[in-house]
């Protein structure tokens, strides 16, 4: 079965798509008390926390200002679904939108409503903008719902009006699902178009009779989203993208407008830059990027609000020193600054938040932090992500272009990069002598640092044993995400415990399975596919000389193959050499729910091999 | 001049000009910035030259302050934390005004920054939110060698809150009063720190210095008395995990005018006493929950019914918020407030029952000193018995827990607000055994080396809170999943068979769950023979949930006090039957026995039977530096019954 099918047959039981000939909503009181009515009363919700009994949103674009209305009618259930529901904030970003509540009230046990007070609505400064004076009109409202017990129900009702036009292309993506199950889900477009992802025919729209080239989707009863869920939730669940552009080409045009002016006025940077140069004397292209990143890593404070993201265009390099703080977008900005002081050409990238956006629809909300593409000396390319704020490529597919040519942006696939894990060791226990060589590739290689290469390798050979040392480090090749090396060990067999029993842990490498343990792997069952980030190739042999006189428990062989790869380990012995061999793979398959009891079977054994202690005596 | 001399002197000046500060001649900060010795301070980011704070304090209690202070930046990191100014106000209660901000470069040159750009708007808010506001003043991009100087003038009470007249809304609920407390060692190093407190002559002020030496003095002019302290050369705090509050380790002054306790407990009855009236509807209420119950159950019942049903989150009332409990009938209606809210419904549906009740402030997680000042950050509720005592409730710190006071807030201070004044009392100490965790295991390990076996853990005090939101903390549908996790303590391989867990709803009884459980290869297979980890102490010995000494941080030494909160002790009882043929050899028992931590690890073998009898007891909330070698052996020793390996010699064995 392909990935598409796989997906909407593990929707096909919960999605429903009725034939409607006009939208639910925005619904009135009537609707409202008819819902309630026919939801589970509280003795006979069983195990619900709450149930969405409706969700609507109502977007109207024109001449490029949206009026967006959000409508939420949510039966609680219990106290868990109180505590998460009872203060829901609502952001806008007053510098260009308005908000306002039409109605918060609650719906009470008794059958009566209970509006909430004035009081309850507070406008306050989102978390980390305090000292943010630029972004302060980005702004909050903590929506306290009043009269919560048990069994009642709270309806929340909204629009956010743009006062002004954005200066990106409209565009956002919507989950259908939520924490909690929806008995009636409705999106409805006028003046936008929008399509459904991952796969396409999850949610069909039906056109509009009432407005021309309107879209409507309505879906009914769904399940809660499974609890295991990861960041690719793009990828496992379907989706909705609503856009006002049809081509990637006019966003990547406003961005690369917008990032002109950020760079039109640079302020002080050149004079700090020069006073940069005077104090690190950096030797190449390498060493100024990095010297540069820690500058400004140091130079401004990152601000971060959800709204911000796409809301705001970046202010001028200028504005972003004298205030010392930066959007991600801002910050990418100043780095790209640095960059063309000293004429070094650089791509401005966005990676997809999720695979299944890739040259999709125009939803720029789908889109990441920024980050720059550049090649190094030798011509091998080289990723600064705006967020992580490392050179870290992202997997993701993404859409780059230069800023001076923004016609010719497109889309890149995937960044395919896998975990790669080789080790090749000696030990001969009775002399102590050892030697190993190792190769690390790929993102988790990166995660772990390979900055001090001489010091892992040192440190990772001192650990074979109590008093173990490592020489003849040698580096052999070294990226950000590849490490190649070899060393000689000198590490003494370790003491014979009280009861005689020699017990070894067998070196692993610097990394180690458990670097790779996919979100989840502690639950027996999954409720939904795993997506591996990339494939995984981790594969080690050991060869041990036993000292005279000492014997072995050898391992059992393991061969245990899963849907999208295996596991397997052996031990031989011949005289006083044994050879430990240890295998696990897989590839960038998603891996059915199915399919799950077997990998983790072959997970769990591979890592209790890796940590496995071998045992030896002396034979009498 | 000794530099001492030279505060005492800048501050009789000040006092002698009517306390206004001016910003420094440029020269003069110059001078400062570059005398400034602050090779003393590596590591700190920005060091404050001077940190001073002028209050004058009128007959009403309305008070004027003058902060004055210089930061030189040391490293990027102080640059940008002072990228803007933030001074935070409640409009109802007090304003800020900024009167001068200047830069003061590297380079001797200086910036005034332009004031009218100040920002005022709502402050961040999470769960309370009264209106607090802030003014914020972006400062142009500063860096290391640059030093920032700002003063500002607050009129007004910062937290309490008054509408009335105009001036009216910064007097002080106690009317004609005054407190403050100030510490004199904070996060950042400073060289200088100094507060002066001009009152009116027939305004003595009671003082004490607390956590170390604040040096000080008393002058008088026509009109005022007038009090100063100071401090100089404080490095930053050095910070420790699970410090005791600042205001406890701090040198602090804590200063008040008014007479006692008894003072302050009487103002606290009469400004609240109005909103504890009932109404028919709350009246209903009581009569539903107190139906056929006795008086003992009657107030388990409310005191749930108002934990369970009120939950926090903060609106403001207008007029007297802060200060003032929210009226019953609103909270009953809102369904939400804050502690002193949560308080007040309490004490109303009690009053409503029949039983005499009043609110009591009291200061969580911190002392309340001997000086009448206002020390306080929590409500609760004070019931008076028939024998005169109190019995003491909190619903705010309730929820999923069954004591009626939580068995967090041991020795902790309160003052009860009564028509006839109530002075400073404490809650006594909860012994560790009040919440104790009791931890029973019963397993069978086959010849194959696989384990199946069961736990039972119940717990009392914060054990049953910490069992009881369990299940209360999340979704039905994710227990087992969560459930899962604790089991994969003993193995990533082990598996979950079935649960159960006690009514969370029901508070009149512990909350206990059973855990049935197998693990595959759970033994080391040496061969012949077999090597085992208690399966209680890998599922207890490190888990905090279940062990509260487990959250004691892993380090031999400290410099401060530690502050864990609750005292606990856990109980493992385990029995694991072992295959035929095989004969543990146990290990040595273990002993460590203290007053602030003990712990113990009992081995028998009984035929098949292998038996672990441990305990661990954290015996304080607060452990003193001095005792906590003690705290980390014992936590060490109980941890190493989760790494202990017993060996099964098997038939076969050489």
């Amino acid at each position: 079965m392909n990935k598409t099918l796989r997906v909407l047959a593990l929707f096909s039981l919960i999605l429903f798509v009725p034939a409607m000939a006009s939208p639910a909503g925005p619904i009135d009181e009537d609707a409202i008390r008819a819902k309630i009515a026919a939801s589970p009363s509280l003795k006979n919700a069983g195990d619900e926390e709450a149930i969405v009994l409706f969700e609507g949103d109502y977007l109207d674009f024109a001449d490029g200002r949206t009026v967006w209305r959000h409508q939420e009618l949510i039966r609680l259930y219990s106290e868990y679904a109180i505590d998460h529901l009872g203060d829901p904030r609502l952001a806008w970003d007053g510098s260009r939108q308005k908000l306002e509540i039409h109605a918060n009230r609650t719906y009470l046990n008794d059958g009566s409503a209970q509006d909430a007070p004035s009081n309850a609505h507070n406008e306050v400064t989102p978390f980390g903008l305090d000292l943010a004076v630029d972004f302060m009109d980005i702004r909050e409202v903590v929506v306290t719902r009043v009269g919560l017990e048990r069994g009642v129900t709270i309806w929340l009702d909204y629009t956010i009006f743009d006062i002004e036009p954005g200066w990106l292309p409209y565009g956002r993506h919507f989950f259908f699902h939520g924490e909690f199950p929806v008995a009636e889900r409705e999106l409805v477009l006028r003046g936008l178009k929008g399509k459904s992802v991952n796969p396409p025919q999850a949610f069909a729209a039906l056109d509009d009779p009432a407005e021309d080239g309107g879209l409507i989707w309505h879906a009914e009863n769904l399940p809660p989203r499974p609890h295991d869920l990861n960041a690719r939730r793009g990828d496992q669940l379907p989706w909705i993208a609503i856009f006002e552009a049809e081509d990637w080409k006019t966003l990547a045009g406003a961005l690369a407008d917008a990032s002109s002016k950020s760079l039109s006025d640079l302020g002080d940077l050149q004079s700090e830059l020069d006073a940069l140069e005077e104090e690190h004397h950096p030797l190449g292209k390498e060493e100024r990027l990095a010297m540069w990143m820690d500058w400004i890593a140091s130079r401004v404070t990152r601000v971060r609000h959800g709204v911000l993201s796409w809301s705001r265009a970046p202010r001028t390099v200028a504005e972003v020193l004298d205030s010392a703080t930066a959007s991600e977008l801002e910050r990418t900005l100043l780095l790209l600054a640095c960059m063309q002081s000293q004429d070094l050409p650089a791509d401005l990238y966005f990676p997809a938040r999720w695979r299944s956006l890739a040259e999709g629809p125009v939803a720029v909300d789908a889109l990441q932090s920024p980050g720059l593409y550049l090649q190094s000396r030798k011509g091998k390319p080289l990723f600064i992500d705006g967020h992580t704020w490392q050179r870290d490529p992202r997997p993701e597919p993404r859409l780059q272009f230069s800023p001076d040519d923004p016609a010719a942006a497109r889309w890149h696939k995937l960044w395919k990069m896998d975990d790669r894990v080789e080790m090749k060791a000696f030990w001969n226990l009775e002399s102590g002598e050892g030697k190993a060589e190792l190769s690390l590739f790929g993102p988790a290689a990166q995660r772990e640092g390979l900055e001090q290469p001489q010091d892992l390798l040192s440190d990772w050979g001192a650990g074979w044993s109590e008093g173990a040392e490592a020489s003849n480090v040698t580096i052999t090749n070294l990226t950000p995400a590849i490490l190649q090396g070899s060393l000689d060990i000198k590490a003494s067999m370790p003491e014979a415990d009280d009861d005689g029993f020699v017990i070894l842990p067998l070196p692993m490498p610097p990394l180690s399975p458990g670097d790779f343990a996919p979100a989840g792997i502690v639950q027996a069952a999954r409720e939904i596919a795993w997506l591996p980030d990339n494939a995984l190739n981790f594969s080690c042999e050991w060869t041990v000389v036993l000292p005279e006189g000492w014997d072995v428990k050898l391992p059992e062989p393991l061969e245990l193959p899963f849907a999208n790869g295996s596991f397997s380990s052996k031990a031989e012995q011949k005289d006083r050499q044994v050879t430990f061999t240890y295998e696990l793979s897989w590839n960038e398959e998603s891996l059915q729910v199915e399919d799950w009891a077997a990998f983790r079977k072959a997970w769990l054994a591979a890592t209790e091999t890796s940590n496995q202690r071998i045992v030896f005596t002396e034979m009498q | 001049m000794p530099r001492a001399m030279i505060i005492l002197a800048a501050l009789l000046m000040a006092s002698a000009t009517l306390a206004q500060p001016q910003l420094l001649d440029p020269g003069e900060a110059r001078e400062l910035i570059e005398n400034a010795d602050d090779s003393e301070y590596e590591g700190a980011d920005r060091l404050y030259l001077f940190d001073r704070s002028v209050v004058e304090v009128e007959d009403s209690g309305l008070s004027h302050r003058y902060e004055h202070r210089l930061i030189k930046v040391l490293e990027p990191g102080g640059a940008r934390a002072l990228r803007a100014l933030r001074f935070d106000y409640d409009p109802t209660s007090n304003d800020v005004q900024v009167q001068g901000v200047r830069i003061h470069r590297a380079d001797s040159t200086f910036v005034d920054v332009d004031a009218t750009a100040l920002i005022d708007t709502t402050a961040p808010a999470s769960m309370i939110y009264w209106g607090a506001r802030m003014k914020v003043l972006g400062i142009p991009a500063l860096a290391p060698g640059d030093a920032l100087e700002s003063m500002a003038y607050t009129k007004g009470f910062l937290i309490a809150y008054l509408y009335a007249d105009d001036e009216e809304r910064f007097i002080p609920p106690m009317r004609g009063h005054f407190y403050d407390v100030v510490t004199f060692q904070g996060n950042q190093p400073f060289l200088e720190k100094s507060y002066e407190l001009r009152l009116p002559k027939d305004k003595p002020l009671q003082y004490t210095v607390y956590n170390g030496e604040v040096a000080s003095s008393l002058s008088f002019d026509e009109e005022h008395f007038v009090y100063k302290f100071w401090r100089e050369d404080m490095p930053a705090i050095e910070r420790e995990p699970r410090m005791p509050d600042l205001t406890d380790i701090a040198p602090k002054v804590v200063m008040a005018t008014a007479d006692d306790w008894e003072a302050k407990s009487r103002w606290f009855y009469e400004t609240n006493e109005w909103v504890f009236a009932s109404n028919e509807d709350i009246d209903a209420k009581v009569r539903e929950i107190t139906r056929g119950l006795s008086e003992d159950e009657a107030i388990a019942a409310l005191l749930h019914w108002v934990a369970q049903n009120i939950r926090y989150s903060g609106l403001t009332m207008g007029e007297g918020e802060g200060y003032t409990i929210h009226p019953s009938s609103m909270t009953f209606e809102d369904r939400c407030g804050v502690c002193k809210d949560i308080a007040g419904m309490l004490v109303t549906m009690l009053r409503v029952a029949g039983f005499e009740t009043y609110a009591a402030m009291t200061m969580a997680g911190a002392r309340v000193e001997a000086v009448p000042a206002d020390q306080f950050n929590h409500c609760v509720v004070a019931l008076k018995k028939d024998d005169g005592d109190y019995l003491m409730l909190d619903p705010t710190w309730a929820p999923w827990n069954n004591p009626l006071w939580s068995r967090w807030e041991g020795e902790q201070h309160f003052v009860i607000g009564t028509p006839w004044g109530e002075t400073r009392m404490m809650i006594p100490a909860f012994g560790p055994e009040e919440n104790q965790m009791d931890v029973v295991s019963r397993a069978k390990l086959s010849a194959d080396g696989s384990l199946e076996g069961s736990f039972t853990l119940t717990g009392k005090g914060i054990g049953d809170g910490s069992l009881r939101g369990v299940r209360a903390n999340r979704p039905a549908k994710d227990l087992r999943r969560y459930l899962e996790g604790w089991m994969r303590r003993l193995s990533p391989r082990a598996e979950l068979l079935d649960y159960k867990i006690s009514d969370h709803r029901d508070f009149s009884i512990d909350t206990e769950i059973q855990l049935e459980y197998r693990v595959p290869n759970f033994a080391t297979d040496l061969g012949a023979d077999m090597r085992i980890i208690s399966p209680a102490m890998l599922l207890v010995a490190e888990f905090s949930t279940l062990n509260r000494l487990a959250t004691a941080p892993d380090a031999e030494e400290r410099t401060h006090p530690a502050f864990l909160w609750a005292p606990q002790t856990v109980v493992v009882d385990e029995e694991v039957t072992l295959p035929k043929k095989y004969k543990a050899e146990t290990p040595s028992d273990e002993e460590s026995l203290g007053q602030a931590a003990s712990a113990s690890l009992d081995w028998k073998l009984d035929g098949r039977k292998l038996s672990l009898s441990a305990s661990a007891t954290l015996g304080h909330r607060l452990v003193e530096a001095k005792d906590w070698p003690e705290v980390y052996k014992a936590r060490s020793m109980f941890a190493e019954g989760a790494e202990t390996e017993i060996l099964l010699r098997g038939e076969g064995s050489k």
